[in-house]
């Protein structure tokens, strides 16, 4: 069956930012739904869906919007997480720039089911363009009566704010997020309290993906069961890969879920650039480690990666690498972002990570001694939020990329520890 | 109400706790210890160090223990019934290591110039939880400047293991906020904003929550190594508060004060202007002998020489000692104001009693975290006050002495001092003392007031003797001497003892049990010291 583009419907429709033009390609029309259905049914709806958050960790968007208490008196808000920083990753400044109505209807159907008062979205600091962009619609919304008191002469009423990040990789971890919504420096909390139950100006709030968002008005329309046959069982709906390095075609694409690493580099993206051999593909952000051309048939879902030994797939943001390309460099350059936008809270984590870097320097610059490798992969067990060790999981990230490097190029490795010091095995 | 409590062990140990409470509080509660640094009693939780890891399990349905997988952190971990804690496992031990070993990379270890050694948790911990080696081997370690960063602070950068106890102190306790963490990553640093200094009036208690050589304190800068010092309990007499506090000495010198733990007054801090301000206590002005007036020059005297003239002085009978004024001080222990007070009325039921000035402010002044310096610049002004209404009849207030003395009601008149700063009588009131025919001082500095007297008696200072203070909760709490008075001076309730008893032998026992049974006190509060 051929796939019907979800989230890309309305790729290349001229004016498409502009309200009218959306609307008459039935935008807002899932609101209209939405706001004539009881709120129970339409998260169901989402909840049989299957739909999982798209902004890397992948958890149940319906299971997660449960967590808000029922007799909690309010306000309740929803912080839209568009701070979209993670190395490789593209696709939700692409959805504002091909459809940013549709962002803002995902915004308002969802708040709508969860009872909030006030929308925040979060952008990041760069995205200036988007930022204006988002602006516009925003007031656009206003406007026309989807945004502010009894939206569409219903008696829902929702504000949204846009809020400009400052420029750091860590506000998009989702509570870093809310302390620099709040105006403080963007350290993520601890948890509990989640910010189901104590977010933003410590109400009850949601967090949510852009792209997570966006699924929601196309679920509300078209059910769950459409939803569920596009993807696999436990990962369904359709998902944006951003697909950038050494192919021919780098950019974004919408495909079930599920499509195989190699389908994508090949069908996709044009096959590796100059007719060169894949060395390693980075399945889904930085954050999530390294798949090896051998493991190229690996589903990109959130299923597959783990399987062969990558944290997830995470933002779906696809980094592929040639034969020329130098893995201890490439580990070395993502530490280096690791170590770089570490908030420094945690000791592992701002310890390590420039510890790390500098190992990984000294590598580079042939001057490895013989337990580095050792001692890297000890420096990414010493830090992560899985195992306990950080508060949150960029530092995740910094291990898993470092483990997943040198343990799958490990000869690559140990031939940058200086002949001098090389131990013999 | 009491909340309810639950039991679970650690490392095997059965625990009792409130329910609620931390992991880590419980344990350290029950004796035991975990590792720890951001965690402080006294501010919010920050979990950020990541050394105070634990593993934790519960029972499940069956009653099988059964293990979390990752580690949790035992100050962010409320007890819970039937939990078990472990610090003793590998895993733990292998964590504690790595947190250790990171914190040292970037750390100078100049121990041996730094203030802190000895009282250092990043010494102690890495001794007893460390590696013995460190694996980085590299001089690329990241220097940070020094820095002056208050009136009575450095910030030694280098040393910093970014706890934060300090931000949440200004941000909590004191309501400033001067401190931030500013930079990301490793390149983190705490620092003031914009150059404004730490500006608050608890600030010293910044060197104290540091739990490293980052934050010290300027006026004990290189000035003794922490071995040395032995610490005497004693109560602050700056305010009526009366902050319980350690005063840290060696060789008959006090070098330092600091906090002493009591939550029912002043929680776990003290202001600077306690903490800073004991320094009359080894000022040259000190007087460290008695003094006797002879053809009209002072002249040096023994105790015995100034006891007796003022016993010939007085000893005129009935006339002479029914002009007798004593002005008691706010800064006397309770012991001087009652002996002061029971000898003079001894001489004469007509002998005035006069309550000796207190230096104001318009109001307490509480701080967010709930600290509060008392409006009443002296440590005793309530014990005077019990003391005066305990003996009665003439009595006066500072103010109305310059009537008694012009109208030649108080002809002979024994001021007791012990203020911590030397001109604390104006202009106008050394005029007026000069008045008088016979004037006595007793006092700790030398002063206009103490060059005029006929007789001056050489005080100890509150450090140098045992005494009692009401504060401005009506608790009465005891100290003891920590050094010996300066020079030939004597304890000021030994002194009054032997004006009035004569050769009885000093028994501060039974002196204290006739003042508890005389101005009704329920015994000295047991100050709650951790
Ligand atoms: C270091 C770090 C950075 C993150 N950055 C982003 C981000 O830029 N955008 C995003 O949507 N989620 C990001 N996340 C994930 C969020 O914390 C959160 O899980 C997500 O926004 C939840 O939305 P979802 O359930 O719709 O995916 C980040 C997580 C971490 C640990
Ligand atoms: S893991 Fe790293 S980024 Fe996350 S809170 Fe800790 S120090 Fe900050
Ligand atoms: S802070 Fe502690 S470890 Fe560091 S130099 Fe001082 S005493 Fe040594
Ligand atoms: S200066 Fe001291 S108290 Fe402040 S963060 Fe550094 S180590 Fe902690
Ligand atoms: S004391 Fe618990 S994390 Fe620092």
């Amino acid at each position: 069956m051929e796939f019907e583009p979800v989230l890309t419907r309305n790729l290349g429709v001229p004016n498409i930012g502009d309200l009218k033009v959306y609307q008459s390609r039935g935008g807002y029309e899932a609101l209209r739904q939405a706001l004539a259905s009881p709120r129970n049914e339409l998260k169901q709806t989402v909840k049989d869906s299957g739909l999982r958050g798209r902004g890397g960790a992948g958890f149940f968007a319906g299971v997660k919007w449960d967590f808000l208490p029922a007799d909690h008196p309010g306000p309740f808000y929803l912080v839209v997480n568009f701070d979209e920083s993670e190395p490789g990753t593209f696709k939700d400044r692409y959805l504002c720039d091909i459809d940013p109505h549709q962002i803002l209807e995902g915004v308002i159907v969802t708040a709508y089911i969860n009872r909030i008062d006030t929308a925040y979205i979060f952008i990041r600091g760069e995205f200036h363009h988007q930022a204006e962009v988002l602006q516009r619609t925003i007031k656009q919304a206003y406007k026309e009566g989807l945004l502010g008191k009894n939206i569409l002469s219903s008696d829902y009423s929702l504000e949204c704010v846009l809020h400009r990040g400052a420029g750091a990789y860590i506000c998009g971890e989702e509570t870093g997020m809310l302390e620099a919504l709040e105006g403080k420096r963007g350290w993520p909390r601890l948890k509990p309290p989640y910010p189901a139950v104590a977010g933003a100006f410590g109400q009850p709030t949601v967090i949510n993906n852009v792209e997570t968002l966006c699924c929601v008005p196309p679920i509300i329309q078209r059910g769950a069961d459409w939803f569920k046959s596009m993807g696999t069982k436990k990962s369904t709906g359709p998902k944006l890969y951003g697909i950038s390095g050494h192919v021919n075609r780098p950019g974004v694409v919408e495909l079930p879920l599920g499509v195989p690493c190699r389908e994508l580099i090949e069908k996709h993206a044009g096959g590796v650039r100059d007719s060169k051999r894949c060395k390693g593909v980075i399945p889904g952000g930085v954050s999530m480690g390294v798949l090896t051309r051998d493991e190229l048939d690996c589903p990109l879902d959130f299923e597959g990666p783990p399987r062969y030994g990558c944290m997830g797939l995470g933002t779906a943001g696809v980094i592929v690498m040639d034969e020329d390309t130098c893995m201890v460099t490439a580990l070395r350059n993502i530490v280096r972002f690791f170590a770089h936008e570490s908030c420094g809270q945690c000791t592992g984590c701002r310890e390590g990570s420039g510890w790390m870097l500098q190992i990984l320097n000294r590598l580079l610059g042939g001057q490895g001694r013989g337990r580095d490798l050792e001692l890297l992969l000890d420096l990414a067990d010493a830090q992560g939020m899985a195992p306990g060790k950080t508060i949150c999981g960029l530092s995740d990230g910094t291990a898993w990329a470092a483990r997943t490097f040198i343990n799958k190029y490990r000869s690559e490795f140990e031939a940058k520890v200086s002949t001098r010091d090389r131990v013999a095995v | 109400m009491a909340k309810k409590k639950v039991t679970f062990t650690f490392n095997g140990h059965p625990i009792e706790a409130e329910e609620g409470l931390s992991v880590l509080q419980a344990v350290l509660d029950a004796g035991y210890t975990i590792p720890h640094y951001c965690y402080h009693e006294g501010l919010s939780v920050a979990g950020s160090c990541r050394l105070c890891a634990v593993e934790v399990g519960h029972p499940d349905k069956d009653g099988n223990l059964k293990m979390i997988q990752p580690l949790v952190m035992s100050c962010q971990t409320p007890v819970r019934q039937d939990m078990t804690v472990r610090s003793d496992t590998e895993r733990v031990r292998d964590h504690q290591k790595s947190v250790l070993e990171l914190l040292l990379i970037n750390h100078p270890l100049d121990c041996p110039v730094c203030d802190q050694a000895g009282e250092c948790l990043l010494q102690d911990y890495s001794f007893r939880y460390g590696r013995s080696i460190s694996r980085f081997e590299t001089d690329d370690k990241i220097k940070q400047p020094k820095k002056d960063v208050g009136k009575y602070l450095l910030l030694y950068s280098d040393r910093c293991i970014l706890c934060t106890r300090c931000v949440r102190f200004t941000r909590e306790v004191s309501g400033t906020a001067e401190l931030a963490v500013v930079h990301r990553g490793n390149k983190s640093e705490i620092d003031i904003f914009g150059g404004r200094g730490i500006d608050n009036k608890l600030s010293g208690n910044l060197a104290d929550i540091c739990p490293v050589g980052a934050l010290l304190a300027k006026p004990f800068l290189f000035k003794q190594r922490v071995w040395f010092l032995e610490n005497t309990p004693s109560v602050c007499p700056r305010c009526s508060r009366g902050c319980n506090i350690y005063l840290c000495h060696n060789q008959g010198v006090v070098w330092r004060l600091l906090p002493r733990r009591n939550d029912r007054i002043n929680g776990q801090w003290i202001c600077d202007e306690g903490r800073f301000g004991s320094a009359f206590l080894h000022a040259d002005e000190r007087l460290s002998e008695c003094r006797l007036r002879r053809e009209r020059i002072q002249q040096p005297a023994s105790l015995a020489e100034a006891l007796q003239r003022v016993g010939e002085h007085l000893a005129g009978g009935q006339p002479a000692a029914d002009k007798l004024a004593v002005v008691l001080s706010p800064f006397a222990c309770l012991e001087e104001q009652y002996l002061l007070s029971r000898w003079a009325r001894g001489l004469s039921a007509q002998a005035t009693l006069v309550s000796g000035p207190v230096f104001s402010a318009d109001q307490d002044e509480t701080f967010p975290g709930g600290f509060v310096i008392a409006a009443e610049k002296a440590p005793n002004r309530r014990g005077m006050q019990r003391v005066l209404d305990h003996f009665g009849g003439p009595r006066l207030i500072w103010q109305q002495l310059e009537q008694a003395i012009e109208s030649g009601a108080a002809e002979t008149v024994w001021v007791q001092g012990g203020h911590p700063w030397r001109h604390w009588c104006t202009g106008e009131q050394l005029a007026l003392f000069r008045q008088a025919k016979f004037l006595i001082a007793q006092d700790i500095l030398d002063s206009e007031l103490t060059r005029q007297a006929d007789v001056v008696f050489a005080g100890a200072a509150w450090a140098e003797k045992a005494g009692t203070f009401i504060n401005d909760q009506d608790l009465a709490q005891s100290y003891q001497a920590a050094i010996e008075p300066a020079g030939a001076a004597v304890d000021d309730t030994e002194l009054l003892w032997r004006l009035g008893q004569g050769d009885l032998p000093f028994d501060r026992q039974r002196l204290q049990a006739e003042i508890a049974d005389a101005l009704g006190i329920k015994g000295s509060t047991e100050t709650e010291s951790k």
